[in-house]
């Protein structure tokens, strides 16, 4: 069972009165205050201080950052990036050439990285066509690493202080694109899903994160509710002794009665799309593949006629995620109606790696789980677009 | 006659401010100027039938094509010259003013000063920080990087007026979104409601008592709002009036006064010339 879902933040009305008052000229100033532990909210966090060479945009082109421009020859193996001039560093002083390359082959040891006057030259070893798609991925951000003193980056915000579970962002004054409008940010990333809605109901914090299954009691009480494109993929992964080829008849009959439509229109309230592949269309650009001939599935007599123990399954969620366990909540009654009972197991959030099917599979929002995500081809990475969080 | 019958639009008052006139026989009109896709900072209306176009981009000059037709609200306009503005990176908030003279114009830009003249269009710009002409409320141009200006006594402003009759004294538009009124020696002496911007209003009603716009941020949207002072208290002129969009400048340009919008569903600016309709 797949099932896209979106992120969501909550801002309080309030978040005006600290960062925009109510007024219609944008308004210096204020600190923002966010409560988020989704991973997804957190890269765009980290890229407000560490900037790549190009970005993807929601529709998944490239556009220029720190890059102004960028060709490739020699079938894609080696290409040129020429770099935006003027660029000021945290410090304030003017991010080099040779600095970016640096930062370049930190995070790519076989890469050969050449710098110029105002380029820096890759050559990945091998034909790599999508390489600017990879440049635009946060784990190839330019950090500055000195000799001595933190780490710096180009971007909009500099980090001023990382304390366990809050992270302080303070306003580049010197950034390329002109200043933000808020002095500062914070980032606070250990507040439980309850306590982020409580902080934002006592004005505590100004944009939180929540559950789809929460936005229409928010929207309810006057919060103002936005949300990303679907970027989290819910699977329902059998593990390896189940999963074998025996038992494909009653993954397919199981696979048969989930209704989907059921999950993204009630239980997520809307605010999801019933998932029929691994990546959605508008991600993979292909249009979804009709599953292969196989098992057909079971009739209810046949479910019946199972033995107990191949009719009776354990479904793991995460304890820590409200939205999994309610998905996992209606589909042990879709199978209930099929045959079948399941026992809804919560677990605690390690369970998720479990099978790198499983992980892999939460597109664009991936949990900490990196051995996971090297099954991601490259280019897929860089062009998953991440939310407007 | 149909394009004033389709600007002349009023609503009823909504939040009034204190002392409010019972009796508004004038009303707010909005004459369509031009509109563009690129972020209008200012125009100017030249004489007898051009336009100056202050936006992100640089300044142009337009001449009108013709007189308006039935049913045309904005007049078509010839592009003649441009100039672009100096490269450098601007603020978010980007606010630019044009200085009109006879023969010669000024570009006001954030920590910026030009010089302009025609034919060919020319600027000839230096970065430093001048006062902005507004109607004499002391200030020392737009802070560096912000969207505001300060008073010698430290009171930030989006913008100012001089009460120029029936009083004395200042109408500023502060940074939480508030209009008060000075006294003449720049002391608060009274709120007078939401505000984001003040500009003076040419009029010829009351006698020729100087009046006042300001425009806000609502609920239900922006809206403009005519002040006129009587007896050294600020009253509303006539009824509010709400914006199609929401305002992104107003200015005072050589005894005019224009008006800047967003639609941002249409990812359009439009420019008004704003005057106030007496006895309707």
């Amino acid at each position: 069972m797949t099932r896209f879902k979106p992120i969501f933040l909550a801002a309080v009305s309030a978040l005006l009165a600290a960062v925009t008052v109510d007024a219609a000229r944008p308004h210096y100033g204020g600190t923002l205050r966010i409560e988020t532990t989704d991973a997804a909210v957190m890269r765009r966090v980290n890229a407000l201080a560490y900037e790549t060479l190009v970005a993807s945009d929601t529709a998944g082109a490239l556009r220029p950052l720190l890059a102004t421009a960028w060709q490739g020859d020699n079938g894609g193996r080696r290409w040129t990036f020429r770099l935006r001039r003027g660029v000021k560093l945290h410090d304030g002083s003017t991010l080099q050439p040779p600095q970016v390359a640096e930062a370049l082959r930190m995070a790519h040891v076989d890469w050969q990285i050449t710098s110029g006057d105002d380029t820096v030259a890759i050559d990945a070893g091998r034909d790599a066509p999508g390489l600017p798609f990879e440049l635009a991925d946060q784990g190839n951000a330019i950090v500055v690493r000195p000799a001595a003193g933190a780490l710096m980056g180009s971007g909009p915000f500099r980090v001023e202080r990382v304390d366990a579970g809050l992270i302080t962002l303070r306003a580049h004054e010197g950034y390329w694109d002109s200043r933000p409008f808020v002095d500062a940010i914070e980032v606070r990333t250990t507040r439980s899903p309850a306590d982020q809605l409580l902080d934002l109901e006592a004005a505590r914090a100004d944009m939180v994160g929540i559950q789809p299954t929460d936005v229409r009691r928010m929207e309810q009480r006057q919060f103002r509710i936005e949300a990303s494109r679907p970027v989290e993929l819910f699977v329902l992964a059998f593990e390896a002794h189940v999963a074998t080829a025996a038992s494909e008849s009653v993954r397919r009959t199981l696979s048969g009665a989930i209704d989907r439509g059921a999950i993204a229109r009630v239980v997520l309230q809307g605010r999801a799309e019933a998932a029929d592949t691994l990546l959605p269309q508008w991600l993979s650009g292909h249009a979804p593949i009709a599953p292969g001939r196989g098992a057909e599935p079971l009739a209810r007599s046949a479910v019946a006629a199972l033995p107990a123990d191949r009719r009776t399954l354990g479904l793991r969620v995460a304890a820590s995620d409200p939205a999994a366990q309610a998905i996992a909540q209606r589909i042990a009654v879709n199978a209930h109606d099929a045959g079948f009972t399941i026992t809804v197991q919560r677990q605690p959030a390690w369970v998720r790696a479990l099978t790198c099917a499983c992980c892999a599979s939460r597109c664009a929002a991936p949990r900490p789980v990196p051995h996971c995500r090297t099954s991601w081809p490259a280019s897929a990475r860089a062009r998953s677009p991440l939310p407007d969080a | 006659m149909c394009v004033l019958l389709l600007l002349l639009f009023s609503a009823p008052a909504g939040t009034q401010v204190p002392g409010a006139v019972e009796e508004l026989p004038a009303a707010i009109v909005l004459k369509p100027l031009f509109a563009q896709r690129v972020q209008i900072l200012d125009v100017a209306v030249l004489t007898p039938r051009g336009l100056l176009v202050l936006d992100r981009a640089g300044v142009t000059r337009y001449e009108q094509e013709e007189d308006l037709s039935l049913g045309q609200a904005t007049p078509r306009w010839r592009r003649i010259e441009s100039v672009s503005l100096p490269a450098r990176v601007w603020p978010r908030d980007l606010r630019g003013h044009l200085v009109m003279d006879r023969v010669t114009f000024g570009v006001l830009l954030p920590g910026t000063d030009c010089a302009a003249q025609f034919n060919p269009l020319r600027l000839a710009c230096t970065e430093r920080r001048v006062p902005w002409p507004l109607s004499s409320l002391p200030n020392g141009g737009l802070e560096p990087e912000r969207n505001y200006f300060m008073t010698p006594e430290g009171m930030t402003v989006y913008g100012g007026s001089t009460i120029a009759s029936d009083g004395e004294g200042f109408i500023v538009a502060d940074r939480q979104g508030r209009l008060t009124q000075l006294d003449a020696n720049r002391r608060p002496v009274a709120d007078l409601g939401a505000g984001d911007d003040v500009v003076p209003l040419r009029s010829l009603c009351g006698a020729g008592r100087s009046q006042y716009l300001a425009a806000s941020h609502g609920r239900d949207g922006d809206v403009l709002r005519a002040l006129v002072v009587q007896g050294g208290r600020v009253v509303q002129a006539a009824p509010d009036f709400p914006l199609a969009g929401a305002f992104t400048a107003l200015s005072s340009v050589d005894g005019k006064t224009f008006v800047i919008t967003r639609l941002s569903g249409a990812d359009r600016y439009d420019a008004f010339q704003a005057d106030i309709s007496c006895g309707r």
